[in-house]
């Protein structure tokens, strides 16, 4: 007996997996450094080390997706239609891509931006812009 | 292959028919298809009028728009100059952004939306025609009236943006700021209503066999735009709300000693207010990747890339909201994420313009008309201003160029480039296909001309003047500070680009006379069916699409469309239809009836428009008496609605037969309402983040000193009230199903409104009386406007509970012709499931902090 095939809004998630997959990131990440700056003032190495625990995370499952369509691995999409598919698979495809290199610099600052980072003045000298805020 | 791609594969092969159809059939199509006269005009819903109206209002908000602009531009051209006092410039520039963002941009696009989908669709209209003469009346009346307090000294000051404490009570006591908040407000309400109409009718009304690999491009993009506006707009309507019940009723939500942040406008602003640039950008660039091809003579090169970058586009840019606000001592690790984000955009955007390079180098020599000077003035001047937007996207470079006039020049780049030239390449393009002329090419090209130069004469100055030191939003400066040259410049160039629009505006005015039969036709050689033959009623017969340019691949096409030999030739039931497709593939499913002329959305629109505009002069009387006629006005509008199978199936044409009504998720109702609840669901959940962020600033405070919560027994009694609300709602959907009485069906049905009325009264009044007060604290504030978002739903089904009440005991709701009831039950699970979520919100979270 044939599989049913996939609803309408589970083929568009599979199209959509890769932006999706960033845009919970984005609101991960973002709230990590946030509730970590609330409770203890900084985004210390708890915080950190959790953003980047997601963002491997994030990078892996992009590029399993993203591998996946492009190699022609559709889930339960029932009736063959080359060019619709032909158009999720490659469209799918690129948008894990963008999605992954995406969630890499997202996932960046972690790493690279200190948790005290220089002063304007010890940099430029003169007038510093306003200092960092809770949020 | 399910039953329906079976029937529609089986009717595929009798098409096209070339037998004689019968001589009546056209003259019925005519008929009921024929558009209102005289003074019944406004009633007209044809989406060819609606939308060509629509364009026009939005083209003179734009010269409006301008003129401001001009008198901006002449008190800068010197220093010291008296041309304009302070006020009246603080006026100027905020109505300037104000009405070019919401009353030209985002409606241009859209009314060009409504004005080419059907058509390029091969559908005989939207599925909502009223919906977009809704949006278009309520933005008409409610935009003149809006653009006359310029007039008055009444015009907000505060930027388009609008930020608080400047715009909130203590620093702006006028009605100023209201008109913004409560005419851009309503504004986006009229958005939506379109929003709504143009993602159910690119995903429902698409020619047979045009499955979304054949969509083109242009339809792409306005899903995608419409998708945007549902989730952008949501923050800065509930932007709105805060701001405005601050102002009203003091509560105090960017008020820093009271536990608020005006940071937290600036999030919601900004959360609507960045992804609106590519809101207004992504239709722009579906134009583009539908002239280009055309004007090249080739193909689009990566059409499945250029799909790829517009939904990209779309994601990334709800991820740049922060490099607005990188100057406002945001912790260095979050503006790192969104510096990221800034970056990352870019790169769908270049994939876009290397396609439109690439399929120009690999059509023929590109023709000189003037769709394709425009075509390639965007693609040099939005490159230009992406490379700025890189720059400014870098947060150390940011700190240095803010708020100076090399943002305004990187802006108006962006904004100039990626959309005004788009819109007037796409005008030029289309007009001939709602006129009797086209345009002048002779003209069209010193239109060109006069606005490329004007453009690069007034910005690109301004990015010196801008590295020179000269901040934004100053009336005036000194001389000899190094602006003066600079200035003088962007003025003469700002009149250069007025001499340009105000010669289109004469060619129009020479030019433009709107016709369907008689238009001047495809006089650039397009492929896609909006240039097939039409009438009021669009296509004559509705065919199957084989690709993307179905015009260059069949040239017969367009004399077998004519000749009524594909899909529903005629009006079978006599009323006005179009056929309803799957969203992907695009197999007929029914035969939609559409709704015709009427003055109901009229009287609708132009109430709602004057119950917001009374709010916002503080006349609570007519306010509330507009309010009651249009939301009467609405209800006598849906009445009309609804007809249920009252038709046979009907033969389409090639021996398929397509029913008249559909139930269920297939049905384009029950879509448009699962895109309503998206956008009340994202207004909820911007608002748990502004709860969540106010905890955030200031997390001692949350809750303030003393404050009671209620108890667990009032959670439970409220879920409980809300799950019987719930389970009684099951039981009279039940007792429908199963044709039980009026009285059976009744009793649950409205049982179950009381409980939810009990439920959120209930919870409010427990939270008042725990002594609580939205005035005192930000955290009041926030848990009142929770179930203030949870009254607004509530009102709202109660409304839909008795118009469906009064459909049953008229017998015009029954167990099959009940779409009403479904659409009011879709609506009233969710605000269940809303309340739910709020009050186990609200009532666990400081129990968790604290």
């Amino acid at each position: 007996m044939a599989r049913r095939s996939l609803p309408t809004l589970a083929k568009w998630a599979v199209l959509l997996g890769g932006p999706l997959i960033w845009s919970a990131h984005l609101g991960f990440v973002y709230a990590v450094a946030t509730v970590a700056i609330t409770l203890t003032g900084e985004a210390g190495l708890v915080s950190r080390v959790l953003i980047g625990l997601a963002t491997l995370v994030c990078l892996a499952a992009t590029a399993w997706i993203g591998w996946s369509l492009w190699a022609g691995r559709l889930p339960r999409w029932e009736t063959p239609q080359r060019d619709l598919i032909g158009l999720w698979r490659k469209a799918g495809a690129l948008l894990c891509l963008l999605s992954f290199l995406a969630v890499l610099w997202q996932g960046l600052p972690a790493i690279l931006i200190p948790q005290q980072p220089a002063s304007h003045d010890d940099l430029f000298g003169g007038t510093a812009p306003p200092g960092p805020r809770s949020r | 292959m399910t039953e329906e791609e079976a029937a529609f594969h089986a009717a595929a092969k009798n098409l096209p028919d070339p037998r004689p159809r019968p001589e009546e059939e056209l003259k019925i199509l005519e008929e009921v298809w024929r558009q209102p006269t005289g003074w019944r005009l406004p009633t007209a819903v044809n989406n060819n009028i609606v939308g060509s109206a629509y364009v026009g209002a939005a083209l003179l908000f734009f010269v409006l728009a301008g003129c401001l602009a001009l008198l901006m531009r002449s008190q800068l051209a010197t220093p010291m100059a008296e041309i304009v006092g302070q006020e009246t410039y603080n006026q100027l520039f905020t109505m300037h952004g104000t009405v070019m963002m919401f009353l030209f941009a985002v409606p241009a696009v859209e009314a060009m939306g409504v004005l080419l989908l059907p058509q390029m669709l091969a559908a005989r209209d939207l599925p909502f025609p009223r919906l977009s003469a809704f949006a278009f009346w309520a933005y008409l009346v409610g935009g003149l009236v809006f653009f006359t307090t310029i007039f008055f000294g009444a015009s907000p000051d505060g930027g388009w943006f609008m930020y608080p404490p400047l715009t909130s009570y203590v620093y702006s006591p006028g009605s100023n700021a209201d008109w913004w908040l409560l005419g851009i407000g309503f504004i986006e309400i009229s958005a939506i209503a379109g929003a709504i109409e143009i993602v159910v009718g690119v995903l429902k009304t698409r020619s047979p066999g045009m499955s979304l690999d054949k969509l083109p491009l242009f339809g792409w993009a306005m899903l995608v735009f419409a998708g945007m506006i549902i989730v952008g707009f949501p923050a800065i309507i509930l932007g709105t709300i805060l701001l405005e019940l601050e102002r009203a009723f003091h509560w105090p939500f960017f008020v820093a000693e009271k536990g608020g942040d005006p940071l937290l406008w600036q999030h919601l602003f900004w959360f609507f207010g960045h992804p609106e640039v590519y809101i207004i950008f992504i239709p722009a660039a579906g134009f583009m990747s539908m002239i280009v091809p055309v004007v090249a003579r080739a193909r689009l090169v990566g059409y499945r890339l250029v799909v790829a970058a517009l939904v990209a586009t779309g994601f990334i840019s709800f991820g740049l909201w922060v490099h607005h606000m990188f100057t406002t001592g945001l912790p260095p690790i979050s503006t790192g994420f969104f510096s990221a984000a800034s970056m990352a955009v870019s790169i769908p955007a270049g994939i876009q313009v290397f396609a439109w390079i690439a399929t120009i180098m690999a059509g023929e020599r590109a023709r000189w008309n003037v769709p394709t000077l425009f075509t390639v003035g965007f693609l040099i001047i939005f490159t230009m201003g992406g490379l700025t937007g890189v720059m400014v996207a870098m947060v150390p470079f940011d700190w240095q160029a803010h708020d100076t006039y090399f943002v305004v020049a990187h802006l108006h780049y962006v904004l100039i480039g990626g959309m005004v030239f788009p819109l007037f390449a796409a005008i030029y393009y289309w007009v001939p296909m709602v006129s009797r002329f086209a345009l002048s090419e002779r003209l069209g090209k010193w239109v060109f001309w006069l606005m490329f130069t004007g453009m690069h004469l007034t910005f690109l100055p301004m990015h010196w003047t801008g590295f020179a030191g000269m901040p934004r939003r100053v009336y005036t400066y000194l001389p000899n500070m190094g602006f003066d040259g600079f200035n003088l410049l962007s003025s003469i160039g700002a009149f250069t680009i007025g001499a340009g629009v105000a010669l289109f505006v004469f060619d129009m005015a020479r030019k433009f006379r709107m016709t369907q039969e008689e238009n001047a036709g495809n006089v650039y050689g397009g492929g896609t069916l909006e240039w097939l033959p039409n009438g009021s009623y669009a296509a004559r017969s509705i065919p199957i699409v084989k690709s993307r340019e179905p015009l260059w691949d069949n040239p017969e096409l367009g004399d077998q469309v004519e000749q009524g030999q594909w899909f529903l030739p005629g009006a079978p039931t006599h009323r006005r239809e179009t056929i309803v497709t799957s969203p992907l593939k695009a197999i007929p499913q029914y035969l939609v009836i559409i709704p015709g002329p009427s003055w109901w959305h009229v009287i609708a629109a132009a109430f709602t428009a004057a119950l917001f505009l009374s709010l916002t002069v503080k006349l609570t009387l007519p306010a509330a008496l507009f309010g009651v006629i249009a939301i009467g006005a609405m209800l006598r509008w849906a009445w009309e609605l609804d007809k249920g199978p009252d038709h046979e199936p009907v033969d389409v044409g090639g021996g398929l037969k397509l029913p008249v009504y559909m139930l269920g998720n297939r049905s384009h109702a029950i879509w448009a309402v699962w895109v309503l609840i998206v956008v009340i669901g994202m207004i909820f959940a911007c608002m748990v983040f502004s709860y969540l962020y106010l905890w955030s600033v200031q997390p001692d405070r949350w809750p303030p000193a003393g404050t009671t919560l209620p108890s667990p027994l009032h959670t439970g009694t409220t879920l409980l009230l809300l799950a019987a609300s719930g389970g009684l709602l099951t039981v009279a959907d039940w007792m429908l199903t199963r044709a039980r009485g009026k009285a059976i069906v009744l009793t649950p049905f409205l049982g179950a409104l009381m409980f939810l009325i009990l439920a959120i009264a209930g919870d409010i009044w427990q939270w008042s009386a725990t002594g609580l007060r939205p005035g005192e604290s930000s955290y009041g504030a926030s848990v009142f406007t929770l179930g203030f978002l949870n009254s607004l739903n509530l009102f709202t089904v109660a409304l839909m509970v008795l118009f469906v009440t009064a459909r049953l005991l008229v017998g015009r709701t029954d167990p099959v012709r009940r779409l009403s009831f479904d659409t009011t039950r879709l609506l009233w699970l969710y605000t269940i499931g809303q309340t739910a979520v709020s009050v186990v919100f609200a009532h666990g979270f400081p129990r968790l902090v604290s």
